[in-house]
């Protein structure tokens, strides 16, 4: 453990150069988040913003998998859906405590990790492309038709209970999940194991070749991913205190990659940038609401062909120009 | 056959692709400290050789021993943990991180181990300063030129501190000028008491570099003795200048 | 008993060779492109809507309308490869997010065109056919009849045409077909095209016999995945024999055991075998 957060240390000090502009936007952030509800008591606006905290947790958990390690993950909604519903039927239909309840909804997610990275260890590309995207395909027809004497289909699983009751408390704890979560996998994903997942994404058998136990990490990026993914659709479930086929499907699948391919895919900060802004600007304008599924995807599509690195890409773009005369800093 | 033979010890081994046999029955071994050359013309099963010793393919029959252990079932990082590195032919550079993240790689994998106390990143620096390209190792690696792209291989296998060395062409498309400089790296690595074994496809690099050579063809081991031995020998002609030019994978 | 299990059979085998012929668009794209293109779904439900709109909305001749619909989905995937997929390619990651993505775009852009509603097509043949004591609709018949003659025209031109010698050098190799003077880049974009037009013949096969929705296109897609993987890659017997396999699972499992579970099993046999067997379907060794 001393030994992960040394190494933590020095790769932090590496990228440095400039530590204090590093603290400055995230404290401005979190400034700014503290005071909203004061300023802005509106309830609308704090229930998107805990819509897009959920959010930010959500794209990030995408992005550890496959902005890190490169292993494409098209049905992410899958671990979001399954512990929501996992939530709300257990709580609901079972009358579990809710925080028994929660925790049964991560452990699923944590299972169904378990259930997809085994078989995807062994594949590569676009197999595990498909294989992830038929399991959340499964899971989509489960929860659409099949089992929906479980589910409740369209209608869903209604009378979840909630952790605090009211909007602002809700705000306040989404906040902090949201903060805790991105603050983890940034930290993971800057650290030895973040490089060692980038070297499985640029290249599986020279990292092979370079002693690293590639299965271990990939199934490592995937029970993060999962795992992540579920606290954020457990916290949904109880604030929503509804549950329907809406989480488990291939719109919030791609979704996940809008907002990583927005901000910029494989920098945790950024799909949580993207997350933040596409989830405001669409529960923002209600008459976008019908066309967010075609916004989303056209943006995916002219990310992908114009700014592949999305919006982090720039930041970057713009350092390198000043670095130009100052030389390389780092190690 | 088996001279002091308890380091690499290769026995029986052979690999059949859909009925081709890559690797036919191959047996030798290769004695801690020596430089071991293997040529062959294309397709001979030089690759699929090195594949099967450092195990990224799994022998169809055979085995394989290291410093006394039969390690024919191990995972390709299980090996390299042993102190087996290799390289590949078509160069695998993590090419979106800097030369110095690449080479750290392998070396945080090795201080896990136990194996270098150092900080991974002084070791690193020694490393890549061993092959010349220390001025480099702020350059993202997809922006190496080939001839650099080669010793950053090299400097990735060396930072898994091994005590056997793969070397798969590491000649290819270099210029006559790189070829010296990497011959002179690549001798100072062995001198450093690293057991080397090198595919070549350009026979002059290798047979100055090579104590023994084994002449693969087909498959089979067609001669195995000094560079000397190997170029009076009537098959290895007959295998360069007879048949050149046999067209299957390259291997 | 025994008749009914006949006629579902038969009438899983009809089924199952149009899912064989979708499955075969997506054969092609991987074999010669090497690409895995998640908008091929899209490609079906654009087939199933452009007849819809002619030969329900304006009324034209079926065959007619089959025919149009074919040679505008082909101009659609020739455009959609020049435009998108090509400068990014060899970018496996990027490709395959991509072509998700673009599948939405189509299906939102058909959800506003032709709402969001259930749409049919009347079959245009009426009456049954009896087999060995069981029916079947002469409308299924036909369209498997039809799918059968595409498939083989399809192995016909890929032997014997210039076209389809260049699209097989090409899926051997890119680069070898390149010095001998193929146009590689042209062959990719056409065959591209040609898989787009296997969707979209399928669909328009099917449409008489299924409802039109515009998110129709995930399941044959998905169906499409399993049955190029069941299949064997590039093996065109493997796929149509898959995908009868597949056609009649389906029916069998949708009378026996329920409906609503028929579209599941064969995901969860696709996701069984991929799990136990996963190098045996792409046998890639070196």
């Amino acid at each position: 453990m001393r030994g992960m957060r040394q190494g933590m240390g020095q790769v932090g000090q590496g990228m440095g150069l400039m530590q204090p502009k590093k603290f400055a936007v995230p404290l401005v952030f979190v400034a700014i988040a503290t005071i909203i509800p004061f300023i802005a008591p509106s309830v609308y606006l704090l229930h998107v913003l805990i819509l897009a905290h959920i959010f930010v947790i959500y794209a990030a958990s995408w992005d550890i998998l496959t902005g890190y390690t490169g292993q494409l993950n098209l049905g992410h909604a899958m671990f979001f859906g399954l512990s929501a519903y996992v939530v709300a039927i257990t709580n609901t239909m079972l009358k579990t405590p809710l925080f028994l309840s929660v925790l049964m909804g991560v452990a699923s997610a944590f299972i169904l990790s378990v259930a997809v990275g085994l078989p995807c260890l062994r594949l590569r590309g676009p197999y595990l492309a498909i294989t992830t995207f038929s399991f959340s395909w499964v899971l989509f027809l489960l929860a659409s038709s099949a089992m929906i004497w479980l589910s409740g289909g369209e209608e869903g699983v209604r009378g979840v209970k909630t952790f605090i009751v009211g909007t602002i408390p809700n705000y306040y704890l989404s906040l902090v999940l949201m903060l805790i979560s991105v603050y983890i996998l940034y930290r993971i994903a800057s650290s030895e194991t973040g490089l060692i997942l980038k070297a499985i994404k640029e290249d599986e058998d020279a990292a092979m070749a370079c002693g690293i136990d590639t299965t271990r990490y990939k199934l490592l990026a995937f029970l993060m991913s999962g795992t992540f993914a579920g606290i954020a659709g457990a916290f949904y479930a109880q604030y929503m205190r509804i549950v329907t086929v809406d989480v488990v499907t291939l719109e919030l699948s791609a979704s996940a990659i809008a907002f990583s391919l927005v901000g910029g895919i494989g920098t945790i900060i950024g799909p949580a940038m993207g997350a933040y802004i596409l989830t405001i600007l669409f529960e923002g304008f209600a008459w976008l609401a019908d066309y967010r599924v075609l916004i989303y995807n056209l943006i995916i599509v002219s990310f992908v062909l114009f700014l592949p690195g999305g919006l982090m890409s720039l930041r970057d773009l713009l350092r390198r120009r000043e670095e130009e005369g100052g030389g390389v800093g780092g190690a | 056959m088996s001279r002091s033979g308890e380091f690499l010890e290769v026995i029986n081994l052979s690999k059949h692709f859909k009925g081709l046999r890559a690797v036919d029955d191959v047996t030798f071994s290769v004695g801690n400290g020596e430089f071991l050359g293997i040529i062959g013309p294309n397709g001979a099963g030089k690759t699929t050789l090195f594949n099967l010793i450092t195990g990224f393919l799994k022998p169809t029959s055979g085995e394989i021993h290291f410093v006394g252990r039969d390690i024919t079932g191990m995972k390709p990082h299980e090996r390299v943990k042993l102190g087996i590195a290799r390289t590949f032919q078509v160069t695998k550079p993590f090419k979106k991180l800097t030369v110095m993240e690449n080479v750290i790689i392998a070396a945080l994998i090795a201080r896990k181990q136990g194996k270098i106390k150092e900080d991974e990143k002084n070791f690193a620096a020694e490393v890549l300063e061993k092959v010349g390209l220390l001025h480099r190792k702020d350059m993202a690696a997809e922006n190496l030129p080939h001839g650099e792209v080669k010793k950053l291989e090299i400097a990735r296998a060396l930072a898994t501190k091994p005590e056997l060395l793969l070397l798969d062409e590491p000649f290819s498309g270099l210029t006559g000028e790189e070829v010296a400089s990497l011959q002179e790296v690549i001798k100072s690595i062995h001198e450093d008491g690293i057991t080397v074994i090198l595919i070549e496809h350009v026979l002059k690099a290798c047979m100055a570099l090579s104590e023994r050579i084994i002449v693969l063809n087909y498959g089979k081991i067609i001669a195995d003795g000094t560079p000397e031995e190997v170029c009076m020998d009537k098959q290895v002609i007959e295998a360069y200048l007879g048949r050149r030019g046999l067209e299957f994978a390259s291997g | 008993m025994i008749e009914t299990l006949l006629n579902l059979i038969v009438s899983g085998i009809l089924i199952g060779g149009l899912y064989a012929l979708a499955a075969l668009g997506l054969t092609i794209v991987l074999g010669v492109m090497r690409i895995i293109n998640v908008s091929h779904g899209a490609f079906y439900t654009l087939g199933a809507y452009f007849t819809f709109l002619f030969s329900v909305m304006l009324g034209m001749n079926y065959i007619a309308a089959f025919l149009l619909s074919v040679v505008i989905v082909f101009a659609v995937g020739v455009i959609y490869e020049r435009a998108l997929i090509k400068p990014i390619r060899k970018e496996e990651l990027n490709v395959l997010i991509l072509t998700f993505a673009a599948a939405f775009v189509i299906e939102e852009i058909v959800k506003f065109t032709f709402g969001p509603r259930y749409r049919n097509i009347p079959p245009y043949l009426s009456g049954t056919v009896t087999f060995f004591g069981g029916s079947v609709d002469v409308q299924r018949v036909f369209s498997f009849v039809i799918a059968i003659a595409i498939v083989t025209l399809l192995i016909l031109a890929l032997r014997f045409t210039k076209v389809g010698k260049a699209m097989r050098m090409v899926a051997e190799d890119e680069e070898v077909a390149g010095l001998l003077g193929i146009n590689v880049e042209r062959i990719q974009m056409v065959s591209f095209g040609f898989g787009a037009v296997l969707a979209a013949a399928a669909a328009a096969l099917l449409s008489p016999i299924y409802l039109l929705y515009p998110a129709m296109g995930w399941d044959p897609l998905l169906k499409a995945f399993a049955i190029v993987i069941f299949g064997g890659m590039g093996s065109i017997t493997g796929t149509v024999l898959t995908g009868i396999i597949f056609g009649v699972a389906e029916v069998l499992t949708g009378y026996y055991i329920s409906p609503t579970w028929k579209t599941v099993v064969p995901f969860i046999l696709l996701i069984l075998i991929i799990s136990v067997k996963p190098t045996g379907l792409f046998g890639e060794e070196e």
